[in-house]
């Protein structure tokens, strides 16, 4: 247990002094506020009409933040490789992989220590952008339980798509490229999501309970259905168990 | 302390080391000596956990570096080729980590580090990041989270590579200061620095291991021949004609060392087993030539090395 803490004190120190966290968190919260602030113009534009005609419904969960939130998750495509690139590749590359298997640290450890590392400098702007809706509190009731499981929803997936860009870092010596496959992988889980959309035959059915974005929205929508949970869960331990394995098939070949 | 058996390592197909076995006591400073790609470093790695032998084991201070890696990791303080660092850290943070890595407790880590950055003389730059440093000091930063926590074992790949003859000479004695208090294992190929710092040599040559000895009984042992050198005041024909009828004596290497004088130096080589220098000694005198110098010449390790090292086989 200390183990694990003291990869993760080293890994959150080295994302700190380079500029890779701050360039994460700023971009995270420059969208967030933009999409944030697009979504409540186009609220109060709607709020006018209905106190003219208040024939529709209005509802701020539904027309802001649900929407705020897929195009969030949209962006997190680009955030994610960012974050997740330089875990293994770079120790692989300067070779201070070897000094992490010499010290008396288990390989669960080291990705533990990791994993949670970058989860927590996800989880700086994600809780910082948590201050907008605060603010939009003063001025409107807000439905709070949906906008917590919201919140549940970007956290888990953050933790599921951490975990696979954690093992393609594993996979190469090249931050670069395991940036590259890592935003690939990503792209093409969200594209299934438009893929599940369209096609509602048997394939399509299938295909939906791979997509981290079919598992997302319920959440957005306030809902936190287990099966949901248990996706995101298996999902992480899925790809953690990749990159412990592959760490050490790497060393007990041959 | 450290007890390696049958060690063998494939890579694919390729044999990188096969059957090393050795034993070190506690105490004891060995040195690894081969050529560049004998298996000094795939050993250490081996030895210190980093992957394990295709075939073998290895037990550190009694632990089975495979089967209790946490125990025996503990005890070992490791440097690797190349010496890896944390760039981005500045030495005294990351000298922390290290001390939280091996498990150090943490009432003792302020102390465990601040020994070891006087021990290796990183006192005035323990607040540079670790990019900023010279090469010199990357190499003592590297020691010093080899030496932290004072682990049972050390083992240290080519720790004096790339350092100015200044900074060799403190390395080698801050190596040399362990004896008899720590086990140290030290890959080079360097041999004055063997001869200097190392009790005993394990030579390793295209993975096998080749000798293992103190580095004066190879120097002695391995000579197939025994060579005495001596300086005569006389005729050179003469002499060489008189030293010639003594028996056993295969060569005679006669160098002129003062014409005028009429003093040449012979390097004579006899076979293994005899010691002629009583002979030859008799011989020069009695056929009344002077006799200035006589002494027994044993090879230099250098040229143990070379010769171990071009066998095809093993004895």
């Amino acid at each position: 247990m200390r183990n694990i803490l003291t990869v993760y004190q080293k890994e959150m120190r080295i994302y700190f002094l380079s500029p890779i966290a701050y360039i994460v968190i700023a971009m995270y919260l420059i969208l967030f506020g933009y999409f944030f602030t697009a979504a409540i113009y186009y609220y109060s534009y709607w709020s006018q009409r209905w106190q003219a005609q208040p024939y529709f419904d209005l509802n701020i969960t539904q027309q802001v933040f649900r929407p705020l939130f897929h195009n969030i998750s949209v962006t997190l495509i680009i955030i994610f490789p960012m974050l997740t690139m330089r875990l293994f590749a770079e120790e692989k590359k300067t070779n201070t992989i070897e000094l992490l298997f010499t010290y008396p640290l288990h390989d669960v450890e080291i990705i533990l220590g990791k994993l949670l590392s970058c989860l927590s400098v996800f989880l700086i702007p994600v809780v910082i952008s948590f201050i907008n809706v605060l603010l939009l509190n003063t001025v409107i009731k807000l439905e709070w339980g949906a906008i917590l499981s919201g919140y549940i929803g970007i956290t888990l997936i953050g933790l599921s798509a951490l975990s696979l860009g954690m093992f393609i870092s594993s996979l190469t010596e090249n931050q670069i490229v395991a940036a590259i496959v890592t935003f690939g992988i990503l792209l093409l889980l969200w594209i299934l999501d438009w893929i599940c959309e369209t096609a509602g035959w048997k394939i399509g059915q299938i295909l939906r309970e791979f997509s981290i974005m079919q598992h997302f929205d319920d959440f957005s929508k306030g809902v936190i259905h287990l099966k949901d949970l248990v996706f995101h869960f298996c999902f992480t331990f899925f790809f953690t168990f990749l990159t412990f394995v592959n760490l050490g098939t790497k060393r007990w070949r041959g | 302390m450290i007890e390696a058996k049958n060690l063998t390592k494939f890579y694919g197909n390729f044999c990188a080391i096969e059957n090393i076995s050795f034993n070190v006591e506690k105490g004891e400073i060995v040195g690894f000596l081969g050529p560049n790609g004998a298996g000094k470093t795939t050993t250490m790695r081996i030895l210190t956990g980093y992957f394990p032998p295709t075939s073998g084991n290895v037990k550190i201070a009694g632990y089975d570096i495979v089967e209790h890696p946490y125990e025996a990791k503990k005890r070992i303080g490791y440097m690797p080729e190349n010496v890896p660092l944390y760039n981005e850290f500045r030495v005294i943070t990351f000298l922390h980590f290290v001390a939280k890595a091996k498990q150090i407790p943490y009432v003792n880590i302020k102390k465990a580090v601040d020994k070891v950055i006087e021990e290796c003389g990183l006192e005035e730059v323990k607040n540079v990041p670790i990019r900023q440093l010279s090469k010199g000091y990357r190499q003592r930063v590297g020691l010093a989270q080899a030496l932290i926590g004072d682990p049972e074992v050390l083992i240290l790949d080519e720790p004096t590579i790339g350092l100015d003859p200044k900074q060799v000479v403190e390395v080698r004695q801050v190596i040399k200061n362990l004896s008899g208090r720590r086990t140290v294992i030290l890959s080079t190929h360097i041999l004055p620095e063997v001869q200097m710092v190392c009790e005993r040599v394990l030579v390793i040559n295209k993975g096998k291991l080749v000798a293992m000895d103190t580095p004066e009984n190879l120097s002695s042992s391995l000579g197939s021949r025994r060579k005495i050198y001596i300086e005569v005041e006389g005729n050179p024909e003469a002499v060489k004609e008189k030293l010639s009828q003594v028996p056993n004596v295969i060569n005679i290497l006669p160098e002129p060392k003062d014409e005028k004088n009429n003093i040449y130096s012979y390097l004579i080589e006899s076979t293994r087993d005899v010691d002629l220098r009583k002979e030859i000694s008799k011989c020069i005198v009695e056929n009344n030539f002077s006799l200035l110098e006589l002494r027994s010449v044993t090879l230099t390790l250098e040229e143990v090395f070379m010769q171990l090292v071009r066998e095809e086989t093993t004895q």
